[in-house]
């Protein structure tokens, strides 16, 4: 199974906590810009596929941002049309795409209905005013209603909301009412809840750095809560900050977590190709719109770096992305990886990690506990040095 | 070979910061050793180190040519020596190699401590001293009143001081004349059996090991035997020359003359600065008298960051050792850190200087134990030991008393400052034992105190309190009775024996408290709570308490992300090697580096 990703580096407004490749957009000539980049992005998935021989394993489209919402229906379904040309519509298992509330109005829902699109994930961040006004957000509760509303008319009943919580002075009641209000929507099969990360280089990091905004994390205390809240609702904890009611996980996604293909496609996207049996390589595209212009016109694609793993690279990367998930890692392909010396040493600290509960072992497996989760990158540290 | 006759061989001596380097790039320019340039960072500094320090801590040695007004070509050695008071030895092996000094005042700040420990040891080596008043041109240069100076401290006539500014070039030919006309040309006999002095030696990357010679007697030649009298070691001479901020290959280096010389040597152990060489085929009767041993005044435990490195660490204290003949060290075994080396060294700087070479120069990362002094202890059954590292304290209940080294603490200081610097004393357990005018403005002032209080930062606190004018020299003067205690520092329970150190019983809390304090900040959150303890014996003093992490989670890690976070975890394990691990806590170096600042 393998995926393919398409960024679209376009927000009307650049968030304060994001340090995602994203362009603001105060441009006066952004319907050029769009179908530009539109026309960008459809020769970069020429290039990309006339390199691909057999297309049969692709089941996944991701369109993510950035905000796809935000380019316009109509350069939308090019891409998808662009994309069909090489992986036909009925092979795809999931179609998702990013949704700011903002946008969608119910002819936007309509037509990406029509279009195909199986999975919309919304950016509501929260329902409490407080929240989005903290956050800088545009959309309030009544819009992310109203989105909500529109896709459930429309028949979508595959809805992801994203959410923030660990908000600076923005309550845990504020929360699980944030929670309540979502879940009164049953089309949202799916939650993915974040908690609020400092970046560098934001204009958050520099609020806080200079106490403009007093950061005091509550983190575990919401993470717990969030986890209670929505497990006792029928979701499945499935992945660190992501939750689905069984059978609704994001099939894209998971593949990112079991190192699985991917192709991205776009200014900034990311890929991860495999040749053959061992070689594993990933790649970066450009950053910029004008040297992807420049690479796509000279006929080039339009990467920035690629690496290819070494074995130990490989096994970090396995225990980082396999410690997310409830799946956990397999001990057995552990043991592919390290010589028997250092997967005794693995065993002994995986050992330690299960007794003081941040990992349980079943049937084979390491899986991380909701504690363990809590330190994630300690666990992996850890079991990786 | 140079015609000894029109031979010179001198080195700089003065207190710090009088401008000895500045001087000694001023001679290498006017002998076109080096280029005239606008550069502030002297030449003869070559450890990166010394720049960091802004001092000279090892002595080198450059050679140049001087055509001078009376038609001679004469061949000038000047041997550079560090101005800090922790190097008075490596001054005093300079020295040896040479006939005369250039005694180097500052024209604004007169004769200070060190100007006088240094002349002292100049006087001893029968050297001839040539007064030199420098920094003329500045607005409050007070020549007279320095030329008074000179003569009624050091008791020589000053009348004839040459007076220049190193930095700009006033009066440095005639500085160079005068070197000629006064210090006397070399003695010793060409056809007498070799006879050369190692008094300094380093390690080239090319070349291997490097030893600086002063030959006093005989030639030595590329082929010859050469056998090195203390060590008994023979080996062949493959290259020498001289040193003029490169090597400069020669065809023999004869009687008088000073370089380098480069054999097949090839463990650096075998080699001590200090010793004789010799030939092998003609020996000479006498080795030179030898140098004084230099005391060790600061011990501590040097340890690499990995248990594995310690032989990576062995080789690289043995190449130290060479440019460094003035640190003793030895194997220790700690429960804590694994294997190390016990050192001593001269002074604290001294200590921090070697902490750094080891990092910066030879790459290895190494943390250490308190540096403390040595400690007589008199035990119930008679019995008298010296210990020099907490570890080796003895069981409490068998200690009859404990005695501590003293210092005679020598302190000159502007009349205004009296009381700024009786206001610190107050806090050093010194008692004062004399004070005199030295003229009408300048109070010498000697105190008793314990060595401990003079190594950790003294002589930092009492420049900060007198604005650094004040200047000082210290000489050991004994043991006496002391109420000592063994510190312990307890992580989650477990004795940390790296951070243990001894301490006067009045400031054992205090120190504690603060150790425990920095401690805190400095270990990282980990997966469980920890407890830092301060305790005497089994009685806590202090506690502080690290919370668990709550956090260490990474929201989001997509498709975009993976890199990224695998590069950030690579990142963090290159760190973890900065890390030592305490049963199951890690410690940053950075820890053990703050519990050596805790006694200043």
């Amino acid at each position: 199974m393998k995926g393919i990703y398409i960024h679209i580096p376009f927000c009307s407004k650049k968030c304060i906590y994001c340090d995602f490749t994203v362009f603001d957009t105060n441009n006066r000539f952004l319907e050029e810009l769009f179908k530009e980049y539109t026309d960008l992005v459809c020769v970069e998935i020429d290039l990309r596929f006339q390199e691909i021989l057999n297309n049969k394993d692709f089941k996944t489209l991701y369109i993510g941002g950035g905000t796809p919402s935000f380019i316009g229906v109509e350069n939308l379904l090019r891409i998808l049309d662009k994309i069909f040309l090489y992986v036909p519509f009925s092979q795809f298992e999931e179609i998702t795409i990013e949704a700011n509330p903002e946008d969608v109005s119910l002819d936007f829902v309509k037509r990406i209905k029509e279009m195909g699109i199986s999975r919309v994930s919304l950016g509501i961040q929260s329902m409490s005013e407080k929240a989005l006004e903290k956050l800088s957000r545009r959309n309030t509760p009544q819009i992310n209603r109203t989105a909500l509303e529109n896709l459930a008319n429309v028949g979508f009943d595959n809805i992801n909301v994203d959410l923030i919580f660990d908000v600076p002075q923005v309550p845990l009641e504020d929360v699980i009412n944030s929670l309540d209000v979502v879940l009164q929507y049953n089309v949202v099969k799916h939650v993915s809840a974040y908690g609020l990360t400092v970046e560098e280089f934001t204009p958050l990091k520099l609020f806080v750095d200079r106490g403009i905004i007093k950061y005091g994390s509550s983190f575990e205390e919401q993470f717990i809560a969030i986890h209670e809240y929505l497990t006792s609702r029928g979701f499945r904890h499935y992945e660190i900050s992501n939750y689905a009611i069984p059978g609704y996980e994001s099939k894209h996604n998971l593949l990112y977590w079991r190192r699985q293909e991917y192709l991205g496609i776009g200014v900034s996207a990311c890929g991860f190709v495999r040749r053959g049996d061992s070689s594993e390589k990933r790649y970066q595209n450009v950053l910029s719109i004008n040297a992807y212009r420049d690479m796509l016109f000279r006929g080039e694609l339009p990467v920035r770096y690629e690496e290819f793993l070494t074995r130990n690279e490989a096994f970090d990367e396995l225990v980082m992305l396999g410690l997310r998930t409830s799946e956990g890692i397999d001990l057995e392909q552990v043991r592919t990886f390290v010589d028997d010396e250092r997967y005794n040493i693995f065993l002994a600290k995986a050992n330690n990690f299960i007794s003081q509960g941040f990992l349980e072992l079943c049937d084979r497996k390491l899986i991380p506990t909701l504690k363990g989760w809590i330190i994630h990158n300690s666990l992996v540290f850890e079991l990786t040095s | 070979m140079f015609d000894k006759s029109r031979i010179r061989n001198f080195s700089i001596i003065a207190h710090i910061d009088h401008g000895k380097s500045t001087l000694a790039d001023r001679l290498l320019e006017v002998g076109g050793v080096k280029e005239k340039s606008d550069s502030d960072t002297p030449a003869l500094d070559f450890m990166p180190v010394e720049r960091e320090h802004g001092i000279t801590v090892k002595a080198q040695s450059a050679t140049f040519e001087y055509r001078s007004k009376d038609g001679n070509t004469y061949l000038l050695n000047l041997i550079d020596t560090p101005g800090h008071i922790d190097f008075n030895y490596e001054v005093r092996r300079a020295l040896k190699a040479c006939e005369g000094v250039i005694l180097l005042v500052d024209a604004t700040q007169g004769v200070q401590a060190q100007t006088i420990t240094n002349f002292l040891l100049a006087m001893e080596e029968g050297l001839e001293i040539l007064p030199v008043i420098n920094k003329i041109d500045l607005p409050n240069a007070n020549i007279e009143a320095t030329k008074e100076e000179i003569e009624k401290e050091l008791g020589i006539p000053a009348d004839d001081a040459i007076l220049i500014s190193a930095k700009n070039g006033t009066g440095i030919e005639e500085l160079v004349e005068a070197i000629i006309a006064r210090i006397p040309p070399p003695k010793g006999d060409v056809n007498l059996p070799l006879k050369a002095l190692v008094f300094d030696s380093f390690y080239d990357n090319y070349k291997g090991v490097v030893a600086k010679i002063r030959v006093f007697d005989g030639v030595v030649k590329p082929g010859d035997e050469i056998l090195f009298m203390g060590g008994q070691k023979k080996y062949k001479v493959e290259e020498l020359g001289y040193m003029a901020l490169k090597f400069i290959k020669k065809e023999e280096l004869g009687a008088g003359e000073v370089g380098y010389l480069i054999g097949n040597i090839k463990s650096i152990s075998d080699f001590t600065v200090g010793d004789t060489i010799t030939l092998s085929s003609n020996p000479t009767k006498e080795p030179l008298p030898g140098y004084r041993e230099p005391k060790p005044m600061v011990f501590a435990c040097i340890f690499p960051t990995e248990n594995q490195d310690f032989n990576d660490l062995k080789e690289v204290m043995m190449k130290l050792k060479l440019t460094d003949a003035s640190i003793v060290f030895e194997p220790v075994n700690s429960i804590s850190l694994g294997m190390g080396f016990k050192c001593g060294f001269l002074g604290l700087l001294h200590m921090q200087i070697v902490m750094e070479r080891l990092e910066t120069e030879f790459g290895v990362s190494v943390i250490s134990t308190i540096p403390t002094v040595k400690y007589k202890v008199n035990l119930k059954n008679g019995e008298v030991v010296y210990v020099e590292n907490p570890l080796e304290m003895p069981d409490p209940t068998k200690i009859d008393s404990i005695e501590e080294p003293y210092a005679l603490v020598t302190i000159i200081v502007p009349e205004t400052y009296i009381g700024d610097v009786m206001e610190l004393m107050q806090n050093k357990r010194a008692i004062q034992k004399s004070m005199s005018y030295i003229d009408s403005k300048r109070v010498e002032i000697k105190y008793e105190m314990p060595l401990s209080e003079v190594i950790y930062g003294f002589f930092d606190n009492l420049k900060s309190a007198t604005s650094g004018y004040a200047s000082m020299d210290y000489e050991f003067i004994g043991y006496r009775e002391s109420d000592i205690v063994k510190l312990d520092i307890l992580v989650n329970g477990k004795p940390v024996d790296a951070l243990s150190f001894l301490v006067h019983r009045d400031q054992a809390v205090y120190k504690g408290r603060e150790l425990v304090r920095k401690l805190q900040k400095l270990i990282p959150r980990h997966l469980f709570p920890i407890a830092i303890q301060a305790a005497i014996g089994s009685k806590v003093i202090a506690r502080e308490d690290i919370a668990p992490l709550r956090k260490d989670v990474t929201a989001k890690c997509y498709g975009g992300d993976v890199t990224r976070k695998r590069k950030l975890l690579e990142k963090q394990k290159e760190g973890k090697k900065k890390l030592k691990m305490i049963g199951n806590v890690s410690i940053p170096q950075e820890a053990f580096v703050e519990v050596m600042k805790i006694n200043q």
